[in-house]
């Protein structure tokens, strides 16, 4: 309620234009919270190279994903085909 | 494969038990596209040359194969439950996993997302793509790109105190981004791209004045069936009040994609970086 209160009175004191303002609330209600991002709290390489480096100085192991698509790659960490 | 990504890796009990883990992964068209030393692993694992949907390894520091396994990863047999995936991922975790020695982890984990460092501010944007709910639970985990900043981009977003068109060719880079995964005949691609795109002097405040751009814009896939849909782009631009160099950027999208039968909504938001 505190925290609501005075990110009210920020945003008012600021005289932040309307239509930049509702843009930015957009912007803030689309952006995902940490909670849908867990995904990207593993510790990712972005290459066996990469991560067999790693695993050298921090004596860790790898977990390596492999994957075929028919049309083409996926990019695990950023999710894209 | 977003079930694997949503769904089972993202299970958060998977998570907890991939925190000592260094993770990676390789993908390809075929086993044939292998770069050597992942052929290396493949081949230790005596996986077979036919094709192989997905597949778990674990390896040492040196490349050697440790465990490996083909996970049973079919969303129709858990009715595309995420929860039931989840916890079936889990356990194939556990028996892959079962008395192998693995480092204690002591740190908190850390969210650790795409990011653009460059020279010039700003660096880049960053872009998070949510989806809406649908019958199938696609896209249960966001997709997060970066696109860096060119000059000639900054250039083009430089502070005018005249209404004038945005490009659709100048942020391009940016809009090549905002498509669903997994679209299983498409090869990451767009047929084509369209649109206008306004920017307007949208005054100003203690800080920084602002630009907004506004407009529609059609995206064609590149795929067989030549998937389309629009969206509806609104961007803030902020500019410090004695300069027209551009300082940030926060943006959205917001638009409904074909997956099957189905409409998604697609949600993307746009920040600058670092700022």
């Amino acid at each position: 309620m505190i925290t609501a209160i005075v990110t009210m009175l920020a945003i008012a004191s600021s005289g932040t234009p309307e239509p930049v303002q509702r843009v930015l609330d957009l912007f803030a209600a689309a952006k995902p919270g940490r909670e849908q991002l867990g995904f990207f709290t593993l510790d990712w390489a972005m290459s066996l190279s990469e991560a067999k480096q790693r695993a050298s100085k921090e004596h860790r192991p790898i977990l390596l994903i492999l994957n075929t698509n028919i049309s083409a790659g996926t990019n695990f960490f950023s999710g894209h085909t | 494969m977003d079930h694997v990504r949503g769904s089972s890796l993202a299970w958060p009990e998977s998570l907890d038990v991939l925190r000592p883990f260094i993770v990676t992964w390789w993908s390809g068209r075929t086993i044939s596209d292998m770069p050597s030393d992942v052929r290396a692993v493949y081949d230790q694992a005596n996986f077979g040359t036919n094709h192989i949907n997905l597949a778990l390894t674990v390896v040492d520091e040196k490349g050697k194969l440790l465990r490996s396994t083909v996970p049973f990863v079919q969303p129709p047999a858990f009715q595309f439950d995420p929860a039931a995936q989840g916890r079936s991922f889990k356990s194939q975790l556990d028996s892959l996993l079962k008395d192998l020695p693995l480092p204690k982890i002591q740190t908190q984990p850390k969210l650790n997302l795409p990011d653009v460092i460059g020279e010039g501010q700003p660096a880049g944007v960053r872009l998070y793509l949510t989806f809406g709910s649908n019958r199938l639970n696609h896209y249960r985990t966001p997709t997060v790109e970066v696109v860096p900043m060119t000059d000639a981009l900054r250039k083009s977003l430089s502070y005018s105190s005249q209404e004038h068109e945005i490009k659709i060719a100048d942020i391009q880079p940016w809009l090549e981004q905002m498509y669903p995964p997994a679209i299983m005949d498409g090869f990451g691609g767009f047929a084509k791209i369209t649109g206008k795109l306004i920017a307007s002097p949208a005054g100003k405040d203690d800080d920084f004045r602002y630009l907004l751009v506004k407009g529609d814009v059609t995206f064609e896939l590149d795929n067989r069936g030549r998937s389309g849909y629009s969206g509806k782009l609104d961007i803030v631009l902020r500019y410090p009040l004695q300069s027209s160099e551009l300082h940030s950027i926060r943006g959205v999208m917001v638009s409904e994609v074909p997956k099957g039968p189905e409409m998604i909504q697609m949600t993307v938001a746009i920040e600058s970086r670092p700022k």
